[in-house]
């Protein structure tokens, strides 16, 4: 009996010894659940992406092309002298610590390389050896490292434990950022032809049919008319969507998760029920029928050959401005990328106003593109639209700042002014969990993938945690957002760590209590689901 | 860490056995030496940052973005316009303002005290930069070989000796500097996960600046050497015609010789901070992208799937649909036929 | 003894995040640590105490194990700490020296308890990995729901085709 091991010691026997675990010395173990499925070999092909080839993350053997050296190498001179922010990045941390206890991956994984600090030390170390005389000459004593394949490994799995939330960002005293250098990092893995299907398929389906999942575009029309069906369930109400038609003032572009996933499709429902309600002169198009840009978790390029649709479709149509969706990602590539890379915008675009309020939308005077909230918050403001908040009775709403519109935008108070005026019961979360200080959903940035669910509950601790927090306290039951990732992300989110919450988008919210012409008697809201006082 | 320390053992023993000997390489030649390689070090790493553009605006915003009248913008942590970022640079240069986020984090009831948290970190990082800014502008004193100071250096030294105790009498910046810098050291020995991240980068420049200010502590309080003698020297070599150095107390050697040490490594380590949070563009930029256009000197030329493209692939499809068309299946049928003849 | 419990299950983390969970106690920006803590010192209440309390006990395990699950921990690590409790009552006891005879009985009984415990334990570990695997199907069927639903239809459209015919 005392030959065993008791549970002490068991569990001391994983506890790494401190003085001899420096971080360098460390490797990753690829366990299942801890990393993504890689990137089909003709997916990669068909984008023209360099070198793609057959790999799988745990196997020893990755496949690299026989130059990977240079190739890295070649690459990180490029982003250098591409990105100042990068090579700013790379020298002037003072490890300070600051951003340690701020990611949400190492709060939930305890893994120090989880720490923003030691992400980016990762990439750091070999910029130190080839790119400072320090590191050339000291070695390891300057941090400094060679690349081989492991460290080409721990990348992978590192940069794909990182949501580019930017959270980090926030709190450094110089603004390091470490969503550049996950960038720049995962550009590099790119070029050695490893990427993850999750990413690459949308890609490559965005890029040749417009949306994700790669609908074409009559089944996407068909979709649609099924929702219409929904919402003339629901309000009696029969609608019939604009597709890819010219001289609309409008373009209205959403996530397309919006139009095939659940609860996504309950927003998309709202948004048609609002416009219906406005009259307002608006088309779709099926294709730029893909809000979300998952070409930013690729590279500049693949982000710029995404989004370029979004103007192309907007001068064909011939449309004066573009309305855009909820969505995360979409708006900061949106707010901080499209218009510098490609604009100019089309001629026949011009700076918005709203054409039930007329309210001209200069904070949107280059991008030409206004968000949902910011149109719904100026009609509400205006009276422009009847909202009976007591058909949301039943819920007590909290709302999840999504991390790009809250530290990549700015757009914080907006969706809050709707939720308020569609709802009578709203509860905040903790103070450093919203806002600015917003938590990530833990699937951002392409990590909302199944296989690593286990992962992203992880990351997800943090915001289930504040959840779980008003849950308890103030009865919440609902949480809405505005972002396709998190109505995908948030639902297991709440599933596992607060049970009982449901996950909406703000605009569902809008059109559960939108007062409609020549609607009937609401008895459901948008889920089907009875309202509790329909009986009455 | 140990390699830090002894580095600036084996420095402050050189400085005290073998500076004095050779008074000439020690006073004049490695002080001009190593503020040439200072400046020269700061301006070449300035540039070469400069060199890379800023292919995208992408700052962090802090705050409510400008956008509805109705809706109050936050113009510092989210700053729309020119001004807006120059308050948020000042805030963030000055006072450290992300730091500063971090006193959110609460202390909960229960019997273990939290040891560093980040608002420790913020408080003592102001009071070590604010000290050393204020004993390097004190030091005009020996610089300017003046007897009456300019007014602001003389409000300066009043505010800093206000304890009015000792001779001569206590600077608080000395003891503040110390404990800065001394806490600072702490936090890195102590604190797990800063320890795991630190690099002997790190505790160098921790352990070059307490012999700094260690040394300079020594020569005023304890060890009062000739300080006319080294005002003198000092004011000589300032005004670039040094005099002779043979003579001065080994103490102070030591005093610039880590100094002289600091300039030199200065540009070439993570001090460089100091220059490059103004270059950092997730602080340095307005929210205004959505307004005013940016430029990206490297763009790429436009490629994408393009909308006719598109069409070609589902024209049957789309028709069948009653999706609008450019070109009607029997048109493209029609050119077809043309190209084939 | 709830202190030193604790001690032990946060040292089945790596080195660096045991000072991170031991002493940052805002549970907002500790979420491991604060879960952790609370829910071991109502299990201590509900262990230790007269006539546990089985809801109390369920809700506290639950809080712990749920959290282990999804970390990076082989299942007998993630829900062995349990067991650790005995070793530190037997401890506890030995400091303490005196009367040891007097509590056997007691402590044979506390220890049926904690292996009762364990079991509970494992109950609700097995429950939140399949929980887990719950998670992904459910996900799955939601991303791809409009394209299940066009399926169905057209489906059901070639059915009826057929029977027409």
């Amino acid at each position: 009996m005392s030959k065993l091991p008791n549970a002490q010691t068991l569990a001391k026997s994983i506890n790494y010894a401190f003085p001899s675990a420096s971080w360098m010395d460390v490797k990753p173990v690829f366990n299942p659940g801890s990393f993504c499925y890689p990137a089909k070999e003709e997916t990669m092909a068909g984008l023209g992406m360099p070198h793609p080839h057959t790999w799988n993350p745990a196997e020893e053997d990755w496949n690299l092309p026989e130059n990977w050296e240079e190739i890295m190498y070649n690459t990180l001179v490029d982003k250098l002298e591409k990105f100042r922010s990068f090579k700013v990045f790379m020298d002037i941390c003072v490890r300070c610590g600051a951003c340690a206890d701020k990611c949400h991956f190492f709060l939930g994984t305890g893994d120090p390389k989880n720490m923003p600090v030691l992400r980016a030390e990762l990439i750091r170390s070999v910029y130190r050896r080839d790119f400072t005389t320090a590191g050339k000459l000291l070695g390891k004593l300057a941090g400094a490292r060679k690349l081989d394949k492991n460290v080409i490994k721990e990348w992978f799995y590192y940069f794909y434990q990182c949501t580019e939330c930017r959270r980090c960002s926030l709190y450094c005293p110089y603004g390091i950022d470490t969503a550049e250098i996950t960038m720049v990092a995962r550009a590099m893995l790119h070029e050695v032809g490893l990427g993850t299907h999750w990413i690459m398929d949308p890609v490559s389906n965005c890029n040749r049919t417009g949306n994700h999942l790669g609908i074409q575009p009559h089944a996407f029309k068909e979709i649609v008319e099924f929702l219409c069906e929904d919402i003339e369930t629901v309000t009696g109400i029969k609608i019939n969507p604009p597709f890819n038609e010219k001289g609309h003032e409008i373009l209205f572009i959403t996530p397309s998760g919006d139009v095939f996933a659940d609860p996504g499709i309950y927003t998309f429902m709202g948004y048609l029920m609002l416009f219906h309600e406005l009259g307002l002169d608006y088309t779709l198009s099926t294709y730029a029928s893909e809000g979300g840009n998952f070409g930013s978790f690729v590279s500049a390029n693949m982000m710029k050959k995404l989004n370029a649709k979004m103007y192309a479709e907007a001068e064909r149509l011939g449309v004066k401005w573009i309305l855009g969706g909820e969505c995360g990602h979409m708006w900061r590539v949106i707010t901080q990328y499209m218009e510098t890379m490609n604009g100019p915008t089309p001629s026949n675009m011009s700076v918005p106003k709203s054409p039930i309020t007329g309210t001209v939308f200069h904070n949107a005077a280059a991008t030409k593109m206004v968000h949902i909230t910011e149109f719904t918050a100026d009609l509400i403001k205006h009276n422009k639209i009847t909202l009976d908040p007591s058909r949301n009775d039943h819920r007590i709403v909290t709302f999840h700042d999504s991390c790009n519109p809250a530290r990549g935008m700015g757009l914080l108070d907006e969706p809050r002014y709707v939720l308020k005026a569609a709802c009578n019961n709203f509860v905040e979360m903790p103070e450093n969990t919203i806002r600015e200080q917003t938590f990530c959903c833990g699937g951002g940035s392409g990590l909302n993938t199944e296989e690593i669910m286990e992962l992203r509950m992880r990351g997800a601790l943090p915001r289930g945690n504040a959840l779980r927090y008003v849950q308890e306290r103030h009865g919440v039951n609902t949480m809405a957002c505005i972002c396709a990732i998190d109505r995908a992300t948030l639902p297991p989110l709440a599933d596992y760590w607060a049970p009982g919450v449901t996950v909406t988008g703000t605009h569902e919210l809008v059109a559960n209590a939108l007062v409609m012409k020549g609607e009937i008697k609401r008895t459901m809201d948008l889920r089907q689901d009875d309202l509790p006082d329909a009986e009455e | 860490m140990l390699f830090s320390l002894l580095a600036v053992i084996v420095l402050g023993g050189i400085a005290w056995l073998v500076a004095p000997n050779m008074p000439g390489f020690f006073g004049i030649i490695l002080p001009y030496a190593a503020v040439l390689v200072f400046l020269a070090g700061f301006v070449w790493r300035i540039m070469n940052w400069a060199k890379s553009p800023v292919p995208f605006r992408i700052p962090t915003t802090g705050g409510q973005q400008r956008s509805l009248d109705f809706i109050k913008p936050a113009r510092l942590d989210s700053p729309f316009t020119k001004a807006g970022t120059i308050g948020r640079m000042i805030l963030e240069v000055l006072l450290f303002r992300s730091l500063f986020r971090n006193t959110k984090a609460e202390l909960k009831d229960g019997p273990r005290m939290v040891y560093w948290s980040s608002k420790w970190l913020w408080i003592f990082a102001l009071i070590f930069h604010y000290s050393f800014l204020i004993i390097f502008i004190r030091h005009f004193r020996l610089f300017l070989g003046v007897d009456v100071l300019p007014f602001c250096l003389e409000a300066i030294d009043k505010v800093d000796s206000m304890l009015q105790v000792g001779i001569p009498r206590f600077y608080m910046s000395d003891a503040l500097i110390l404990a800065g810098l001394l806490f600072l050291l702490c936090r890195r020995l102590f604190d797990y996960k800063i320890r795991y991240i630190s690099l002997p980068g790190d505790y160098f420049p921790l352990f070059l600046l307490l012999g700094i200010a260690g040394s300079g502590v020594l020569m005023r309080y304890f060890m009062k050497g000739d300080i006319a003698t080294v005002k003198t020297f000092i004011v000589n070599l300032v005004s670039f015609g040094p005099i002779s150095a043979s003579g001065l107390p080994p103490i102070f050697f030591l005093h610039l010789l880590f100094i002289s040490t600091l300039l030199i490594y200065f540009p070439f380590s993570k001090l460089m901070h100091m220059g490059g949070v103004f270059l950092s563009p997730t602080r340095n930029l307005p929210n205004n992208s959505r307004a005013v256009h940016h430029e990206n000197p490297w763009n790429p030329p436009k490629k994408f799937h393009t909308y006719a493209a598109y069409e070609d692939d589902f024209r049957d499809l789309m028709d069948e649909a009653g999706l609008p068309l450019e070109i009607t299946p029997e048109e493209a049928a029609a050119r077809a036929g043309a190209a084939k003849e | 003894m709830s202190a030193r419990w604790i001690e032990v299950v946060h040292g089945t983390y790596p080195f660096d995040t045991i000072g991170f969970l031991r002493t940052k106690k805002d549970q907002f920006a500790n979420p491991v640590g604060y879960r952790t803590e609370e829910a071991a010192k109502a299990l201590m209440d509900v262990v230790f105490s007269e006539r546990p309390d089985q809801e109390a006990l369920a809700t506290a395990v639950e809080e712990i194990v749920r959290v282990r699950a999804i970390q990076d921990f082989s299942p007998e690590i993630a829900v062995g700490v349990f067991f650790a409790l005995k070793d530190i009552v037997r401890k506890v006891l030995q400091e303490t020296g005196e009367g040891q005879e007097e509590y056997l009985p007691a402590l044979l009984a506390l220890e049926s308890r904690v292996d009762a415990l364990v079991l509970m334990a494992f109950g609700v570990y097995a429950r939140c990995r399949e929980k887990l695997h719950q998670l992904r199907v459910d996900e799955f069927k939601r991303q791809y729901s409009q394209i299940l639903r066009l399926a169905e239809k057209k489906a059901e459209k070639t059915d009826k085709a057929d029977s027409n015919n």
